[in-house]
């Protein structure tokens, strides 16, 4: 299978103070349909920076960026928003919702942008809201939701144009357990269905459930060498033991 | 970790034999705590040299046949006095903290190359307890006990894996400011990475 996102020896460096930080080093990565990756790092481990040139936000100072055997590294303007228009969706720490805006208004927003219709957009908008669990507060405005209810929304919006690629950046960091183990899931099933998911997050809790897991430390992205998690089937327990002494004992594996 | 009280926790539940026990312990410990078969043989043998298990059946697989262990009455008091007392946390008095208290600048690269073999190994362990894990977004489903003692058991795990590896990160930051100044560090530099 061919990759849908790949980044070849990307280098990236910014200014902080008078020191200049290299946040990326010589960083390759490739993504296929399906893979559902995810990058721990530390603060200022350049985890955002990744996603932000991933997303044809930011221009690396060296490698190329292949978006489905399009190179993307140095992209106009024109077509940074064809591919936010169809295939890249993204929940970025800056893509503060809008707060006076309902959340059926917010996360029909993209397609009403697109040029859709607006009962189309809101049809479409009120299905993935229905698909994320966050029908219950569809007419509430985002504005007044909780940082999990903003979450579930957030992916609503990102993915109501079904995207190849979906880009999320700590989006469960700040949420407690269940709901946190709640978007994963929700990731989980778009990758599921084909999608490719790239995120972020502050410690490996932010990772569980993804097919790939990247570290970012000191401008260097480290994959481990094994990445299935073994879990024997019940099928190796198994309970047709042959007692000799005790029969009252029910015997097994 | 007490690998006795392991296999007769295992043998509380139910009589069973080496390698069925190894196989469950490593289902319910996860792959930071598994215990090998081996080990699992080498318990069994000396907890009945004791008098804490004894032989109850076999289980005839094919042309081999496993030796089945049960309890004892000694081994049971043995497990419910283990069980019933108090927990206790574990004391950071470890190899890795021993060794870096007494480490000299002299030997810094060495040191620098072992906690980037340290920070690849804490990964490849919190992949183990990560990737790959069913999830679902209905929560509506109920959670099996197995399933919730599995998450717990992990989130446990990966919370002291995150903190080995933000102590590996920040040393490996000071480690490449003192490798690069022959054992000097700038002081902003270690007081951002310790903040």
């Amino acid at each position: 299978m061919s990759a849908l996102l790949s980044l070849i020896g990307v280098t990236k460096r910014y200014t902080r103070g008078v020191r200049e930080v290299t946040v990326l080093d010589d960083v390759s990565l490739e993504l296929e349909p399906g893979d559902f990756a995810c990058v721990i790092g530390g603060r200022g481990e350049g985890k955002t920076t990744l996603l932000e040139i991933a997303a044809a936000y930011t221009r690396p100072d060296k490698g190329t960026v292949w978006f489905a055997d399009q190179d993307i590294t140095n992209p106009s303007d024109a077509l940074r928003t064809q591919l936010h228009r169809s295939d890249i969706g993204c929940v970025m720490n800056r893509s503060v919702p809008l707060v006076f805006d309902t959340v059926l208004r917010h996360v029909a927003l993209p397609l009403l942008s697109a040029g859709r219709g607006v009962k189309e957009s809101q049809r479409a908008a009120a299905g993935m809201i229905e698909r994320v669990g966050a029908r219950d507060y569809i007419d509430a405005r985002v504005s007044d939701l909780a940082d999990w209810e903003r979450a579930r929304v957030a992916l609503a919006q990102a993915c109501v144009r079904n995207p190849r690629l979906l880009i999320a950046d700590e989006l469960t960091d700040t949420l407690d357990l269940i709901e946190r183990s709640t978007v994963l899931g929700l990731l989980q099933s778009f990758a599921n269905e084909s999608v490719t998911v790239l995120i972020t997050a502050a410690d490996s809790h932010g990772a569980i459930g993804c097919s790939r897991l990247l570290a970012l430390s000191g401008g260097r992205l480290v994959e481990p060498r094994v990445s299935e998690r073994e879990r024997p089937s019940p099928a190796d327990d198994p309970g047709d033991v042959v007692p000799f002494r005790t029969r009252d004992r029910r015997l097994g594996g | 970790m007490p690998v006795k009280h392991a296999v007769l926790g295992m043998l509380m539940e139910r009589p069973s034999y080496g390698y069925a026990i190894a196989n469950r312990l490593s289902e319910r410990l996860g792959p930071e705590l598994a215990i090998s078969e081996s080990t699992v043989h080498t318990s069994l043998r000396s907890m009945k040299a004791r008098g804490e298990v004894e032989v109850v059946g076999r289980r005839f697989r094919g042309e081999q046949t496993a030796t089945v262990f049960a309890p004892t009455q000694k081994g049971v008091d043995l497990y419910e006095r283990w069980l019933g007392k108090p927990l206790a946390r574990t004391r950071m008095r470890d190899d890795l903290y021993l060794k870096f208290a007494l480490v000299d600048p002299d030997r810094l690269p060495k040191f620098r190359e072992e906690f980037q073999r340290l920070e690849l190994e804490c990964v490849e362990e919190i992949a183990a307890h990560t990737v790959g894990v069913p999830l679902t977004h209905d929560l509506s489903d109920p959670v099996s006990w197995r399933a919730a003692r599995r998450l717990l058991l992990d989130s446990r795990a990966l919370d002291h894996l995150n903190g080995d590896l933000a102590f590996i990160r920040r040393t490996l930051g000071v480690l490449r400011w003192a490798d690069a100044q022959g054992g000097t560090v700038p002081r902003d530099r270690l007081l951002e990475a310790v903040s």
